[in-house]
């Protein structure tokens, strides 16, 4: 359960966001979408820590954010930037190793567990062919998973992932999101991440969170949120809605609104 | 079949690291061969072993051994600053010199050499002062809710140059006192001897102890610093606490040989040319590989224009450039 409320932030004069509240539930998958510079990232920066809100607060597992020392954080919560850096040279099992970071200490390297932990994350993942091999050589979908991988061996209850499908062709999105999607569930980990494909966050959260300009337009099910309307307020696009097979809303863009101006 | 691969990368660096150290003693024993008086290696070897009283001996024990091991040590302190801050400002350019630490160290020092010339001991103390303010400084001036590596080279840059005006300064208003300093400048390791040696060992000691302490933290901070935090390593706090080792180390060198330029950029790239980006292994190969290098272009620098002295900041220089040009070509 991870839950933002009244948050503030403005940075180098610019206001970010104000009186920003949001939640996740535990078990839940929430997905934030919105236009270019509405602040998504900014927000995930936030809940992660990695930014400091001027005002609010964020209670994590009921506990407030800044009181979890950076270890215990670590053991908690996990947050993927959107493209991570890669170590020139470092092999894939190497990289999920990393992972075990939080739980080592100097004087107690690697154990035993540990090991156990990274191979089960490399399983789940379904990277085990990979592991040998040195990151910078993978594709982008086998790039993806193998971080999905690092943040699965830190065994977090939360896990934060901003556009985890960035640069990916469509048939790795999709395995990327079915893969979070199973994480999820079997392991009933929160997930909170940033979409730019409003269908994707349609079809695999459990809650859509509409950001605009720095604040909440909306909040709730992909049924009540993808609507034609918040479509024309928020993106500025005339679009089909209708429900797809499995009950999810879809959408196609037909035209931009006020397209008189192009 | 696939992680005997892995396994074998393992025992493969750890092999490396044990061939550096073969170089490593070779080298200091070549050095200690060579010079006005050239000596049989079987002869430095027994010499070393038995301990004669005589005049070789004496060469051997008073001058060439004293020195050689302050090379070695200056080396390995300033090729570990050099892994260490490109770790810490994620730019392969960074360097003590390129970024102004040792600047700030031969400032402090050259003014205790010109100013309070009796005060010699205070050289290395305030080269450490020197050091830790530019770091500091650089550091205050980089920041800007947080670190970016481009703005921590910028202000370095700017620090060093700033620094390096002072120095200049300091030269043209004591005219009469130069010679010492222009000498250490331009960073040698002629006279240097036993007292040099104890000045700079618990540095290197220290510095290395915790360097290799942290050679893990340097592999988390690799993967930037929003995957680092998320990994539960209290990323600025590193920063700061690594750039002071850094500084400690570079200052040591700086304190007994002048500000010796390339070491601390060339060493840990060609290092991690054959091992790989590990700083479990990048950081003990560096201060081997540092050790090496030192050694032997000062032994070069004895032995080339004999009976003239080079400083072997020079030979520094006009081997360590093309050096780097070499690896620069490879790697692209």
């Amino acid at each position: 359960m991870l839950e933002a409320k009244h948050l503030f932030l403005k940075f180098d004069q610019k206001l970010l966001f104000r009186d920003l509240s949001l939640s996740a539930k535990k078990g839940q998958i929430l997905a934030i979408i919105g236009p270019n510079g509405s602040g998504k990232s900014t927000l995930l920066k936030s809940l992660a820590r990695n930014l400091k809100p001027q005002e609010g607060s964020i209670f994590l597992d009921g506990k407030e954010l800044a009181s979890y020392s950076t270890g215990e954080l670590a053991c908690a919560m996990t947050f993927l930037p959107q493209t991570p850096g890669v170590p020139t040279d470092i092999t894939v099992r190497d990289l999920i190793g990393y992972g075990r970071y939080p739980y080592q200490s100097w004087w107690k390297n690697t154990s035993g567990q540990d090991k156990e932990v990274v191979n089960w994350a490399i399983k789940e993942t379904g990277v085990a062919l990979l592991e040998a091999r040195l990151v910078s050589t993978l594709s982008g979908g086998e790039r993806q998973r193998v971080w999905l991988a690092m943040a699965l061996a830190q065994q977090p209850k939360t896990l934060l992932l901003d556009e985890p499908t960035t640069y990916l062709d469509i048939s790795h999105q999709l395995e990327i999101l079915m893969l979070i999607r199973r994480l999820n569930k079997a392991q009933g980990i929160t997930v909170v991440m940033v979409l730019h494909e409003i269908n994707h966050a349609a079809r695999f959260a459990d809650m859509v969170a509409v950001m605009r300009e720095g604040s909440l337009y909306a909040v709730g099910t992909p049924e009540k949120v993808v609507t034609k309307e918040m479509l024309r307020e928020v993106f500025r696009v005339e679009a089909d809605v209708w429900q797809d097979s499995s009950g999810s809303p879809v959408c196609i863009a037909q035209g931009l609104v006020n397209s008189d101006r192009i | 079949m696939l992680s005997d691969k892995v396994a074998g990368r393992g025992i493969g660096r750890l092999s490396v690291l044990v061939l550096f150290l073969v170089l490593l003693i070779a080298s200091l024993i070549i050095s200690l061969a060579l010079g006005a008086v050239k000596m049989p290696l079987l002869d430095v070897i027994k010499i070393l072993w038995q301990h004669p009283a005589d005049s070789t001996s004496q060469i051997i024990w008073n001058i060439r051994l004293p020195r050689t091991l302050v090379g070695a040590l200056v080396g390995m302190n300033l090729a570990l600053a050099g892994a260490i801050l490109q770790a810490v400002m994620k730019t392969p350019l960074a360097d003590p010199h390129i970024i102004g630490v040792s600047s700030g160290a031969g400032l402090t020092g050259i003014l205790i050499l010109i100013l309070f010339p009796h005060y010699e001991y205070l050289i290395t103390p305030a080269a450490f002062v020197g050091a830790m303010g530019a770091a500091v400084v650089i550091y205050a001036m980089a920041w800007k809710g947080g670190i970016r590596p481009i703005r921590i080279v910028l202000a370095g840059v700017a620090v060093s140059a700033f620094l390096g005006a002072g120095i200049a300064g300091l030269l043209v208003f004591y005219s009469d006192r130069v010679h010492g300093a222009l000498l250490w400048m331009v960073g040698g390791l002629s006279a240097r001897s036993w007292p040099q040696f104890y000045t700079i060992l618990p540095y290197s000691i220290f510095g290395l102890g915790l360097a290799l302490f942290s050679a893990r933290k340097l592999n988390i901070l690799e993967l930037g610093d929003d995957v680092a935090g998320s990994l539960g390593l209290r990323v600025e706090q590193t920063r700061f606490f690594m750039t002071a080792v850094a500084a400690l180390l570079a200052a040591s060198a700086v304190s007994v040989a002048g500000v010796l330029g390339f070491v601390g950029l060339i060493v840990p790239h060609a290092v991690r040319l054959v091992i790989g980006a590990d700083y479990r292994y990048v950081l003990p190969g560096s201060a081997l590989l540092g050790g090496v290098v030192v050694a032997l272009s000062d032994t070069f620098a004895r032995t080339i224009l004999a009976p003239v002295e080079l400083p072997v900041g020079i030979i520094m220089a006009f081997l360590g450039a093309p050096f780097f040009l070499y690896l620069l070509r490879k790697e692209s």
